[in-house]
Formats: C-alpha cells, sequence, structure tokens
C-alpha cells in the first residue's frame, strides 16, 4: 500500500507509537541535509515492524528518534501518550532505560568487557541489588541463547555470536521496545537468519520490534514494511 | 555500583592507566620528596637549638682584630653584657644566657673555647638539664659523660669534648693551656656528639674568665634565648637589633635553614615553586589524557546512552576513573616521594652555618655542625601528597566528564 508522507496508516486509539509529521533537518559544513520530511505513521503494541530503504533514506534518523536519541526538528513522536520530543535530557534516559532496547548494525561490545559484562552494562548505575542484576543478565542471556558464553569476551564470538550477546544487551532492562539497526548487516546469511529469528520470537512475546534494514532478505521475516526514500515514506505494506 | 564499574574499567585499560599513574606519581613524589626533605631540615634544624634548650640566638657580626693569640671566630663582633639585661625584660622572654665564643691560640695551635654561665643549666651550648615546658625530659642536654658540669665558684676550670680528649690525650684533672697565659683544670668531659651545637667548641670555661682572657670587658658574642611565647619571637629580634645595632643577627629554626648548606643553591620555597609547576604540568597533561580517553571512547559512550545512562552517570564514570589515576598514583607517589627522602637523607651532609659554631680550618677536633636528618614518614606530608593527587586526578576528570556528558548520543553513535 503506497502511502502518502503525511498521512496516518492507523487509528489513534491503538496506537503504541505514534510519529507526526516529523522532519528532521541536520546543518551541515556544506549545507541542509533533510534526513526525513514530514513522515508520519503508527505502530501497535507487540508489533513487529521493517523500516526499509537505501543507505540515506532517514531509516536511522527515524529509529534515533523512536528511541529518544535524537529530538525531531518539527513534528512529535509520542509513545504511549508522552510525547518524546519534549522530554528533558535525563527523563529521555530514563525513557531509553525503562522502554527502549537498542541492537546496532555492528554489535558495540566493549572488547575488555566479558559477554557478561557488557550484557549487564545498562545495569550497572540502577541501584538494584546484585542478585536482582545477575538474574537479569542471565534470563537475557538465556533468552537469546548465549549463556554458555557469558566468560568469554567478544572477540573470542563468532559475529552470530556477538549479535546475539547484543540482543541480550538490549533486553537486560526488559524494554517494551526493541530497536534494531541493521542487525544483520555484517553477518553471514546463517547467522542473519539466526538473529531474525530470534528477533521475531522476541516480537512474538509482546515486545514491539522496529528493525531498520536496506537488505530485501530481512522483509521475509517481518510482517509490516514500512518503506523510507529519501527522507519520505513511501509505502506502508502489511503482509 | 558504578565507582566498582570504574574501578574495573580503569584497572581494564591498563596501559592507559599506567601512564596516567607515571604522571602522577612522578609530580607527587616531587612533591612530597620536596616536603619531606624540607620537614626534615626543619627538625634538624629545629634539634640545633633543641640541644642548646633555645628558641633564639642572637649575634652580632663584624670582623674582629684577626692578629690577637685571644681573639674572637671568624666574623664575630662581641657586645657589651647588660643587653642580655634588655632582651630579659622583654614578658614574652623566659630566660637568657651569654655566650663568649674564643680562639685561643697556644703554640700556634688554636682551641676553640666557650664561655658559658655555670648558672644556666638549661640553655646554653653544653646545658645539663630539660626546660621545665620541654615535653621530652629526654631532651638533648646532659651532656657531662665524666666529671662534673662547671659551677658559679670556678674560675680556671674547663670542660672539654670527648673529641678534644681524645685528640689531645686529656684526662679528669689534667691540666690544659688555652692561650698563651692561662692553664685550665679539665673537670668534666663532654659528649656533644648527636645534634649540631650552635656555639659549639672544644672546651667550655666560665664565663668571666672567658671575658678575662678577651681582655674586651664584660661581653659576649652569643646570647641564647628561651621565649615563653614563641609568637613573639619578631619583638624580641627588634629589640635585640635595637640592643645591639643593625649588625646583629637572629637566628630562630624558621630562618636557619635558608642558610644551611644543603639549600643554599635551591631553598625550599623555589623547589615547592618547581613542584607546583610540575603539579600544573602533570593536570594539563592528564587533562589532555582524559579527553583523549573520551574521544576513543566516543562510541562507548554513545553507547551508554543508548542504553539508558544518564548523562550525570557517564560523566562520572569517566570523573571515577581519573580520580582512580590520581588515587593510586598519589600512594605510588607519596611512597616515591618518602623514598627520595630517606635517599637524600643518607646521602647528603646538611650541616649549621658555620657562623653558629666557628671552628678554624685547623681546629685538633671537627666542628659539631651536622645536622642528622630525620627522615621518617609525616602523616601531614602524606595527606597533603594525597589530596594534591586526587585534585589534579579530579580536575582532570572533570574536564573529560563534561565533554563525555555533553556528547549527544546521536552524534557518538553517528560516530561509531
Amino acid at each position: 500500500m503506497a502511502m502518502d508522507g503525511a498521512h496516518d496508516s492507523r487509528p489513534e486509539g491503538s496506537s503504541y507509537i505514534r510519529v507526526e509529521r516529523v522532519t528532521k533537518v541536520y546543518e551541515r559544513d556544506n549545507g541542509t541535509v533533510y534526513a526525513l520530511r514530514g513522515v508520519s505513521f503508527a505502530v501497535g503494541k507487540g508489533e513487529l515492524v521493517g523500516l526499509m530503504g537505501p543507505s540515506g533514506s532517514g531509516k536511522s534518523t527515524l529509529l534515533n528518534l523512536l528511541g529518544g536519541l535524537d529530538r525531531p526538528t518539527e513534528g512529535r513522536v509520542i509513545v504511549e501518550a508522552t510525547d518524546i520530543g519534549k522530554l528533558s535530557s535525563d527523563a529521555l534516559a530514563l525513557y531509553r532505560r525503562d522502554r527502549i532496547g537498542f541492537v546496532f548494525q555492528s554489535s558495540y561490545l566493549i572488547p575488555a568487557l566479558t559477554v557478561y559484562e557488557n550484557v549487564a552494562l545498562p545495569l550497572v548505575p540502577l541501584p538494584l541489588a546484585e542478585e536482582e542484576k545477575r538474574g537479569r543478565v542471565e534470563r537475557a542471556l538465556e533468552e537469546c541463547n548465549i549463556a554458555h558464553r557469558a566468560g568469554h569476551l567478544p572477540g573470542e564470538l563468532s559475529g552470530g555470536e556477538q549479535q546475539r550477546a547484543a540482543v541480550a544487551r538490549a533486553l537486560v532492562n526488559d524494554p517494551e521496545l526493541l530497536l534494531a539497526d541493521e542487525p544483520t548487516g555484517e553477518l553471514d546469511p546463517e547467522n542473519a537468519s539466526r538473529v531474525m529469528e530470534l528477533l521475531t520470537q522476541i516480537g512474538e512475546g509482546g515486545r514491539t520490534v522496529v528493525v531498520a534494514s536496506h537488505d530485501e532478505g530481512v522483509l521475509a521475516w517481518l510482517p509490516r514494511i514500512l518503506r523510507l526514500r529519501e527522507g519520505e515514506l513511501e509505502a506502508d505494506e502489511t503482509r | 555500583m558504578l565507582w566498582q564499574y570504574a574501578w574495573k574499567n580503569f584497572w581494564r585499560r591498563r596501559t592507559r592507566a599506567a601512564l596516567a599513574i607515571a604522571g602522577v606519581v612522578f609530580s607527587i613524589g616531587l612533591l612530597v620528596g620536596v616536603l619531606s626533605i624540607s620537614h626534615a631540615v626543619q627538625r634538624a634544624v629545629g634539634d640545633a637549638l633543641n640541644a642548646a634548650g633555645a628558641d633564639m640566638v642572637i649575634q652580632k657580626r663584624v670582623k674582629p682584630c684577626p692578629f690577637a693569640e685571644v681573639k674572637l671566630p671568624k666574623d664575630l663582633a662581641a657586645f657589651p653584657e647588660e643587653v642580655l639585661g634588655r632582651i630579659a625584660q622583654h614578658p614574652a622572654v623566659e630566660e637568657v644566657s651569654g655566650v663568649l665564643d674564643l680562639w685561643a691560640f697556644y703554640k700556634g695551635h688554636p682551641t676553640v673555647v666557650a664561655g658559658v654561665d655555670p648558672a644556666k643549666k638549661t640553655l646554653g651550648p653544653v646545658r645539663i638539664a630539660p626546660r621545665e615546658d620541654e615535653e621530652s625530659k629526654e631532651a638533648k642536654c646532659c651532656a657531662v659523660t665524666e666529671g662534673r658540669y662547671l659551677v658559679p665558684t670556678d674560675d680556671y676550670h674547663a670542660l672539654v669534648t670527648v673529641e678534644y680528649a681524645k685528640a689531645n690525650k686529656v684526662k679528669l684533672g689534667d691540666k690544659i693551656h688555652l692561650g698563651p697565659h692561662w692553664v685550665f683544670e679539665v673537670v668534666g668531659i663532654v659528649d656533644l656528639s648527636g645534634a649540631a651545637r650552635i656555639s659549639g667548641a672544644e672546651a667550655f670555661v666560665p664565663l668571666a674568665t672567658a671575658q678575662e682572657m678577651l681582655g674586651q670587658g664584660k661581653v659576649v658574642s652569643t646570647v641564647f634565648v628561651a621565649l615563653k611565647e614563641a609568637a613573639k619571637a619578631k619583638e624580641v629580634a627588634e629589640l635585640a637589633v635595637a640592643a645591639i645595632g643593625p649588625e646583629a643577627s637572629v637566628t630562630t629554626s624558621q630562618n636557619v635553614e635558608a642558610g644551611t648548606a644543603a639549600l643554599a643553591a635551591v631553598t625550599r620555597k623555589s623547589l615547592l615553586g618547581i613542584s607546583a609547576l610540575v603539579l600544573v604540568f602533570v593536570l594539563l597533561l592528564l587533562t589532555r589524557h582524559a579527553l583523549e580517553s573520551v574521544a576513543e571512547r566516543v562510541h562507548e559512550v554513545g553507547l551508554m546512552k543508548a542504553i539508558g545512562w544518564r548523562d550525570g552517570e557517564v560523566g562520572r564514570l569517566f570523573m571515577y576513573e581519573a580520580a582512580f589515576s590520581g588515587f593510586v598514583g598519589g600512594l605510588i607517589g607519596c611512597l616515591v616521594g618518602w623514598v627520595i627522602a630517606v635517599v637524600y637523607g643518607a646521602v647528603s651532609t646538611l650541616k649549621l652555618p658555620s657562623a653558629l659554631a666557628s671552628y678554624p680550618a685547623c681546629s685538633s677536633t671537627p666542628p659539631p655542625l651536622s645536622l642528622p636528618l630525620n627522615t621518617a614518614p609525616s602523616v601531614g606530608v602524606f595527606v597533603v601528597g594525597l589530596a594534591a593527587a586526587l585534585l589534579i586526578g579530579t580536575l582532570a576528570g572533570a574536564a573529560a566528564a563534561r565533554r563525555a556528558a555533553k556528547l549527544p548520543p546521536a552524534v557518538a553513535l553517528r560516530r561509531i
């Protein structure tokens, strides 16, 4: 289904995320760059959604806005009735801590820390008992089937294992929304399939999952695709 | 806990941590070394005054006639004994004692003689009792090892040092010549080792006899002053200058150290100035080092913010890591500084200014000028060193913390 970039595709009441006419502009030395132009859509709770599009289409920018890493230049990003663009820096950090899990193209595990310690990283500043932290980390490691590598350093893991550890790190705070930016971009097809299988399982478990990718192979795993081109929402496809 | 994670993180980056620690160790080692040596010098100089039971020593410096057979040493000059009475009237003064330092030649050979007041048993170069206000009753007094101390009825009686007795094969009861016309009976042998002696001499005789030997009337060349109120030392010094004249020289533990041989070239203040400059230099290096650490770990900063660390938490992480550099470097630096002070104390020979014990080059025994340096660790110096280390670590960390905290997460992640 082709979309008008300014049009919302879902009834307001059922939405977990509402993106309303969002524009993101970057001022660069060589001029103004429009990363997003009046993008609108909605995502329901527990949905598994793909953001597809070529490089530079605005996928990562949109994920950053959904995850509260950046603020829109115009428009609103509303997550469960909260306009996250209006939150203070600290409130945004708490939003990310309590509600969001990020998975990046590269795992970005800290090489000097073990898998266990990397997964525990989001819990470090939290005033939780060590036992509670340990329980959370072990559950996340189990969920991502990487518990057997907990004591290893990232350099000792395969690419797929590293990415599964990164997913475990994203899940350790039990987020409602998992945002994955090109999660299979650096993986061979076999490992890419394992990671996508894991992400779909997480989605089926009740979490909302948004996966940004330019890889058409990822399409097969996602029931709904939002296609972006040059900062505009080109299509909203449900299968 | 954040600080526990910072501590782990700090040790994981061993090379970086080692470099930062090395900078702190260098600067704090230098600072603590200088402070420890300076402290030891002050204590040593204090020991010299303590050995005499004095808070202040007053002399007059004018070159005397060099040709007499009994003369004042080097550039010392004599001044009237009545000056003692004027100084003693100051309310801050507890006691005064006059000494007349002489070189007495006999058959061309000089003996260093000090005329002392036999009634002053707690103040002077060979005092035999502690002062009432002295904490330690084991003060460096009671130096008579054989025989007795001088008594007011003595005239041609002398105490000689252990070294003089040994060098000249003198025993108790022997007669010795001091100058061309005077023969003294040795009534006591004194041990002056263990501390530098102001107005130290080879032989000690009654002050009145020494005045007779010099032939300038009732004069003294050195006045030892014990104070009731150390804070009023300046007033007493001014009174002494007024009584004696502009050539008066007043020595206290505060001003004598500047004249000691070991610190003649570079004073304590200049060394502390150099240490402060080194601290500032190391602070700048550490700041640069900490900022580079943020630049190198920008992806880590982005990641931390993406997973929900607040700006303040990210900043605190860098601050703690830098503070740990300061703390660990400070601890090692304090030890290194103390070792420097111990080595300095072991290899250096610190001496009182020779004017305070004017032995001629051809004296038969060495002058008691050596100041033993006590380089025992000082809690105060270590606290200063550790505080300085923590301060530079924290200041360096603050710059890094601010930069890391201000880094927008999306910008940091784009740099990945």
